[in-house]
Order: C-alpha cells, then sequence, then structure tokens
C-alpha cells in the first residue's frame, strides 16, 4: 500500500510537470513582449532580452541600480594611460558548459561585438572609440581607445562574455537559441513566444541565486498578468502604469514604485514642418502644455516633472521645469511670427499612456492656436520613422534610462545614431565632444554642465516626466525593482 | 415577423440616425473635450448644479455619452455608406449575371466564390495595415464584404425573372439591354435589395467596430464606438461604463437594423408568406 501511494504520488508530479507547469518554487516574471533571441550581443531591449541575457552571461562590470560601477568578471581595473586600460579577470570563473574564462575568451566576444550583424545592436566598439582588445596575460585584458573614453565602464557594463569554444563552433544564429554563459543561471529551455526557463548555476562564483528556477512568461495582455499575479501563478509583473497598479494589489501581491529614469517626452522633429525649427516655438509650446497637472491626474502623482536632460543625482539644480504659461506660450509664438499651425503629434502603443498623454496635449496646443492632430503609428512604422528621424511634428517617446551625464548628453549631438529629434546644434556638438576627451574630473563636469543648460534652453523636446517605475510584486518575493527596466531574478529570494 | 419588432427596429435605427445627425445639439459636451480633473467618473445622475456626465467619463475626463452621440456619426456613415457601395456593386454585378448568364454569369460567380472563401476579418486587416486606415478605405473594404450579400440574391432572382412574360414581351417590342435592365428588372429586385441593405448596414457597423477594436479602423482618436470599446478594455475592472455603453450601443444599432430588416423581408417579399 505504501509502495502504492509512493507511486501513484510520482505518477501525479510526473503528470504534473508534463503538462508544462514549473515545480511551486519557480519564480516567474510575466512580460508583454516576447523575447526575440538570447545572443548575448543582440540585446534588442532592457526586458525582458536584457534581464535575461543579464542572468545567462556575466560582464566585466556590473552596473548597479544607481548608476555606479562594482566588479562582476573583473577583479580590478586601471587605466595606464588615458587611453588604455586594464582589466584583471577573476581566477577560476567557469562557463556553464565547463570552459574556463581567460583573457582569450574576452578578446573573443568583444570582437564579435564589433562584426555585423551584432554591431548593430551591441554599442561598445562605436560609443567608446575602442580601437584595439588584447589579452596582456593569462586573465588581463589590456583595451585601447582612440581618443581618451569617460564612458568605458558604462558600455563594459552591457557588454556580455560567452563560452569561447561554444561561440565559435556553434551556427551564429543556434548561438540565440542555445546560449551559454558563465552568469548565475543556467539555459533550460525556450518556447517561442511562450517561456524561458532558467535553472540556477550551481558553480556560480558569486554563490547560487537564492530563486533555484526562474520563468520568463509572455503574457500579452496586462489584464491576465494582473490577473495571474493576483492568483499567484505569477510572482513578478514588471512596467505597469499609474492606473493599474491599484490592480496588483492582493492578499498575495503589492504594488512596488521606484523612481523612475525614463525620460518621456515630445520630440521635436527637426525634418518636418519649419516652424519646430525655431527655437521660441519650441519654448512656447514647452510652455503651453500643463505638464504638472498631466501627472497629478493622468500618472497619478507618480512621476517627477522633467527638469533637465540628465538624470539625477547629475543634473544642474540651477535648471527648473518649463512653467505652465498659455499667455508667455502665445506671446513667444507671437514673436516668432508662426502661430496657428497644423501640427501632427504621432504615437504607438509602446507605453501604456501614450494615446492619453497625446490627446491631452492636443488639447494644451489647441488652446495655444494651432491644429494639433495626434495620430497613431503602428508600432514597426514608428520604430522606422524614429530611426530615420523623419516625423513630421511631435512624437511621443521615452530615452534613456540611466544615469551617465555623457552617455545621455551625447545622444543630443548631431551625429548620434539615437538622435531622434535630429537636434543640431555645432556648439552643443563641441562642448560635449570636448567634454568626452577630457579626463580631468572638473574641468569636464564645468562643460557638461554648460551643454545640459544649452540643450535645455533650445528644447528639442517637449519634456514631460520620468516614467514612473511600477512593478506587481508576490508578497512571497523580496526584490527591489531596478529604475532602468532590468530585472536581476539573481537578486531575489523567496520569503520564509 | 411581428410588426411591432419591426418598429422596435425602425425606432431604435432611426435613434441612432437623429443622434448622429443633430450631434452638435444632442451632445452635452464637445466629444473632444478633455477634463483632466474628472477623470474616471462615474455615472453620474445625481445633484443639480454641478457639471454632471450621465454616463461617466473617460481616461482623460472625456463624457462618455458625448462620445457616443458622436461616434453615432462614424457608425452610422460608416454603415450606410458601406452597404450604399455594396449595393451599387452587388446589385448591378448580380443582375448582368442573372439576366445575361452564360460567361458573365461564370465570371461573376467566381467572384462571389473567391469572395466567401476568404476570411474577411483577416483580409480587412491585412488591406488597412497596407492602404492606412481612414473613413473611405474602411468603407471600400467593408464594400467588398456586403456586395457579395446583393449579388447572389439580385442573381438568383434577375434569372427567375427573365423568363417571365412582362421581361419577354419588351424584349419581343425591342426594348435594349441596358433599358430593360433599368427600368424593368432593377425595380422588381428593389425590395430584396433593401432588405439585404438593412443586413448589410448592421454587418458593416460590426465590423467597422471591429476593426476600430484591433487600431485599424476609422482613425483611434476620433470618437467610434469600435475605439471606445478597445480603450474601455484597458479600464474594464476599474471604469466598466467605459467599455459597456458603446457595446450597448453597437448592440441596439445592429438590433434595429437586423429587426428592421426582418420585417421588411417579411413584407416586401410576395412570396414570403
Amino acid at each position: 500500500m505504501p509502495n502504492l501511494t509512493r507511486r501513484s504520488l510520482g505518477l501525479a508530479v510526473g503528470a504534473w510537470t508534463a503538462v508544462g507547469q514549473p515545480p511551486p518554487q519557480a519564480v516567474v516574471i510575466a512580460t508583454d513582449e516576447d523575447v526575440s533571441t538570447l545572443d548575448p550581443h543582440l540585446i534588442r531591449n532592457n526586458h525582458p532580452v536584457g534581464s535575461l541575457i543579464w542572468s545567462l552571461f556575466d560582464s566585466l562590470v556590473r552596473r548597479r541600480p544607481d548608476g555606479t560601477h562594482e566588479p562582476r568578471l573583473a577583479i580590478a581595473w586601471d587605466q595606464p594611460s588615458p587611453t588604455t586600460w586594464q582589466f584583471h579577470l577573476r581566477p577560476g570563473v567557469l562557463f556553464h558548459n565547463g570552459e574556463a574564462l581567460d583573457a582569450a575568451s574576452v578578446v573573443q566576444s568583444f570582437e564579435r561585438m564589433n562584426r555585423a550583424p551584432f554591431n548593430g545592436e551591441s554599442q561598445l566598439w562605436q560609443q567608446t572609440g575602442l580601437v584595439s582588445v588584447a589579452a596582456a596575460g593569462p586573465l588581463t585584458v589590456a583595451l585601447t581607445t582612440a581618443a581618451p573614453c569617460m564612458t568605458m565602464l558604462y558600455w563594459l557594463e552591457e557588454a556580455f562574455v560567452g563560452a569561447p569554444r561554444h561561440l565559435a563552433q556553434t551556427p551564429p544564429e543556434r548561438v540565440g537559441a542555445q546560449p551559454v554563459g558563465s552568469g548565475p543561471y543556467r539555459f533550460v529551455e525556450w518556447q517561442q513566444g511562450e517561456r524561458v526557463v532558467l535553472a540556477a548555476n550551481d558553480t556560480y562564483w558569486g554563490g547560487v541565486p537564492p530563486v533555484r528556477r526562474a520563468v520568463f512568461r509572455t503574457v500579452p495582455e496586462q489584464s491576465s498578468r494582473l490577473a495571474e499575479l493576483r492568483a499567484g501563478s505569477v510572482d513578478l509583473v514588471p512596467n505597469l502604469n499609474p492606473d493599474s497598479a491599484s490592480g496588483a494589489v492582493s492578499a498575495l501581491s503589492r504594488a512596488v514604485q521606484v523612481p523612475g529614469l525614463r525620460k518621456m517626452h515630445l520630440g521635436f522633429s527637426q525634418n518636418g514642418i519649419a516652424p519646430l525649427r525655431d527655437r521660441r516655438v519650441r519654448q512656447a509650446l514647452n510652455h503651453a502644455v500643463d505638464v504638472a497637472t498631466m501627472i497629478e491626474t493622468l500618472q497619478r502623482g507618480m512621476g517627477t516633472q522633467l527638469a533637465s536632460v540628465l538624470n539625477p543625482p547629475n543634473n544642474d539644480p540651477g535648471l527648473t521645469p518649463y512653467a505652465y504659461d498659455a499667455a508667455r506660450a502665445r506671446d513667444l509664438l507671437r514673436s516668432s511670427g508662426h502661430q496657428g499651425f497644423a501640427v501632427e503629434i504621432a504615437f504607438d502603443a509602446k507605453y501604456p499612456d501614450s494615446q492619453e498623454s497625446c490627446e491631452t496635449v492636443a488639447a494644451y496646443l489647441a488652446d495655444a492656436g494651432l491644429q494639433a492632430q495626434v495620430v497613431a503609428y503602428e508600432s514597426g512604422h514608428f520604430a522606422e520613422t524614429l530611426r530615420a528621424r523623419a516625423f513630421p511634428g511631435l512624437y511621443f517617446y521615452g530615452f534613456a534610462a540611466l544615469i551617465e551625464p555623457l552617455v545621455e548628453l551625447v545622444i543630443f549631438t548631431s551625429d548620434a545614431v539615437d538622435n531622434a529629434s535630429g537636434y543640431d546644434n555645432p556648439e552643443f556638438d563641441r562642448l560635449v565632444k570636448t567634454a568626452s576627451a577630457t579626463s580631468a574630473e572638473a574641468p569636464r563636469r564645468a562643460l557638461l554642465r554648460q551643454a545640459e543648460r544649452l540643450v535645455w534652453a533650445d528644447a528639442p523636446w517637449l519634456f514631460l516626466w520620468h516614467l514612473p517605475e511600477i512593478s506587481g510584486i508576490a508578497r512571497r518575493l523580496i526584490y527591489q525593482p531596478r529604475p532602468d527596466d532590468y530585472v536581476e531574478i539573481y537578486r531575489a529570494r523567496l520569503a520564509g | 415577423m411581428r410588426p411591432w419588432l419591426g418598429a422596435i427596429g425602425g425606432v431604435l435605427l432611426a435613434m441612432t440616425a437623429l443622434l448622429a445627425v443633430a450631434a452638435p445639439l444632442a451632445a452635452p459636451y464637445r466629444p473632444t473635450q478633455i477634463n483632466l480633473r474628472a477623470r474616471l467618473q462615474p455615472p453620474d445622475w445625481g445633484a443639480p448644479g454641478r457639471p454632471r456626465h450621465l454616463l461617466g467619463t473617460d481616461n482623460v475626463g472625456r463624457d462618455v455619452l458625448s462620445r457616443i452621440i458622436w461616434g453615432a456619426r462614424i457608425s452610422v456613415s460608416v454603415g450606410a455608406a458601406a452597404a450604399g457601395l455594396g449595393a451599387v456593386i452587388g446589385t448591378t454585378l448580380g443582375l448582368c449575371a442573372g439576366f445575361f448568364g452564360g460567361r458573365t454569369d461564370a465570371v461573376v460567380s467566381w467572384l462571389i466564390e473567391v469572395q466567401l472563401a476568404f476570411p474577411f476579418t483577416l483580409f480587412a486587416i491585412f488591406l488597412l495595415a497596407a492602404l492606412g486606415g481612414g473613413f473611405v478605405p474602411v468603407v471600400c473594404v467593408l464594400a467588398l464584404a456586403t456586395w457579395v450579400n446583393f449579388a447572389r440574391v439580385v442573381r438568383s432572382q434577375a434569372m427567375s425573372l427573365r423568363a417571365q412574360d412582362f421581361i419577354l414581351a419588351a424584349q419581343a417590342v425591342g426594348v435594349g439591354p441596358v433599358r430593360l435592365l433599368r427600368r424593368h428588372l432593377l425595380p422588381a429586385v428593389l425590395p430584396s435589395v433593401i432588405v439585404v441593405a438593412s443586413f448589410s448596414a448592421a454587418q458593416a457597423v460590426l465590423t467597422e467596430a471591429a476593426l476600430s477594436f484591433l487600431g485599424v479602423g476609422v482613425d483611434p482618436t476620433i470618437p467610434s464606438w469600435g475605439a471606445m470599446l478597445n480603450l474601455g478594455r484597458d479600464y474594464l475592472s476599474d471604469a466598466w461604463w467605459m467599455a459597456t455603453f458603446p457595446g450597448l450601443a453597437i448592440a441596439l444599432t445592429v438590433l434595429g437594423a437586423n429587426l428592421l430588416g426582418g420585417w421588411l423581408g417579411a413584407r416586401l417579399e410576395p412570396r414570403g408568406s
């Protein structure tokens, strides 16, 4: 009889796992977007792809939630000269397939990032001006840049190292389906459009992650994600909007908000209608919209108004948000000679609040005498138009959830890939380029301050708010979300 | 079919049409008037003196009732235009096929079969994604769905009519085919066309709502019932009124068109009863 019981129990458990249910100790993260690839050098978004790569692979340096840096695969680094760096690797690190980490494996991964198609997503070489990566010893990597680079550590934090033999012997299109890294989790399975399953790496150099099994599931409907969270079948739902936060609160779950870093704005396209190329018009439109009230109502008071293009704590405390002043807006428009023009406000469904935000802004612009028309773009078309810098008027977008002043300013330089508005001010370009080649702290800060003030006054965006970062989290899960969307599930643990 | 059901249908349709025509007078607010301080307010029938929203407000504080009234314009005009365009195309093709027979009939019948074999909603999404949304493209795509209803009915009627005495007599005295179709056949099939038109209009209203719901409709930023339904879906648990009332409006209009169509069918079809 006991035998029989044990056997039927075993059968029951077997059947249960066979239908695809994860065992109860697995932590489930639900996301709207599907996972496109698990290739360490094709990170298309912070979450879910970035979150998975951060769990499966290691970079030389880890980015802390506050933007500062800590050792990861590198235990120490130094700069023999302004254009050369040496990184000393952690000894005894093993990849999931048993290969050992050495300087050559870092060189191999970094050189892969400089080849198509990987250099389309991995920005390490373009952004740092890297010219060579070499092994200076079995566990020492030497990097050389064309000019002094102040953001090397930032970009290294998104440069992941794969198992060298696996990378060399696996066809490139298969690497993304069978990732082998040295990270806190090893890859178990990926069912496309459904879920990715990770298991704790028992030999991880940083200790075994407390959550033994992590499942990243794709659940496109927000209401379904919240319903599952309340029912206990999902543990973590990132990227909630203020209106849905209350839906995350139940006996089993709670809503957790951290100050967000993503800068929501309406870009003023410089390649579209003529009035937007006039600085007075751009300033006028910034004064024409009551952003503070929008935050208080649409964002339920959860966002913070942008007061600079730099995220705190690096922003200039002397700058203040453009005040809502309809009379001032009309005066500026009158003095610019551009009044009553028609303007398009483009949006896609990427952000849950995009349509209501754009419709509200359109109403304010109508009050200022403009004919604002809100136009919905299909998301692929929106991304394409953004990349081509081809919007005719305003476009709703969120940008740069990071804390690194130089990187945040570089995107406004005229030749930056991500400069979607097409803002072009030679004086600004000069300030930022000089700053990025200045290694002395004080003069660099002074240059950045100048650039920050200049771009604020030039107003290439209609400045809105920091997107509030709200996650729904199961009460059994102890986890502090990051302000930049990455989910570091290896830093979570289960209560009790 | 009981006449009072038809009357109910007629009244429902007439009300919708009246609202659409008189929207500027009937709506208590402008449909695009945003009031951030009054967002997501539940239906409010109480206390006179303060601004009331009989059917509540949406996520940016617009009056749901006013948007439904203005949205009737989209639904009524799309429904009428799609049914009208479909009627013109379908009746013409159906008359020719039924009257001339032979190769004309083969071609038209083949077109009908091809159209019926297509999964229409998928086809419509594909076309609108390629063409871009907007009033004219939506009406054209919907007419692609409705013309078949007309063509099939008219073709079979024309086939049975062409052997009847009054047609043969007209042919005997030398009436040409164009005049024959216009003056003799068309009036004879018109009652059926009207019946089919009311059903087709109902179908078009529903499909337009579905397309707007899927985000490829007329324009998500102008108030249409389908777009309101889509927007309300995200707020179903907090603000049930945002999706419920537009849904009710769609249901009542379609019900009205179907009741009227059913009654007309019974009345106008001489051999029907």
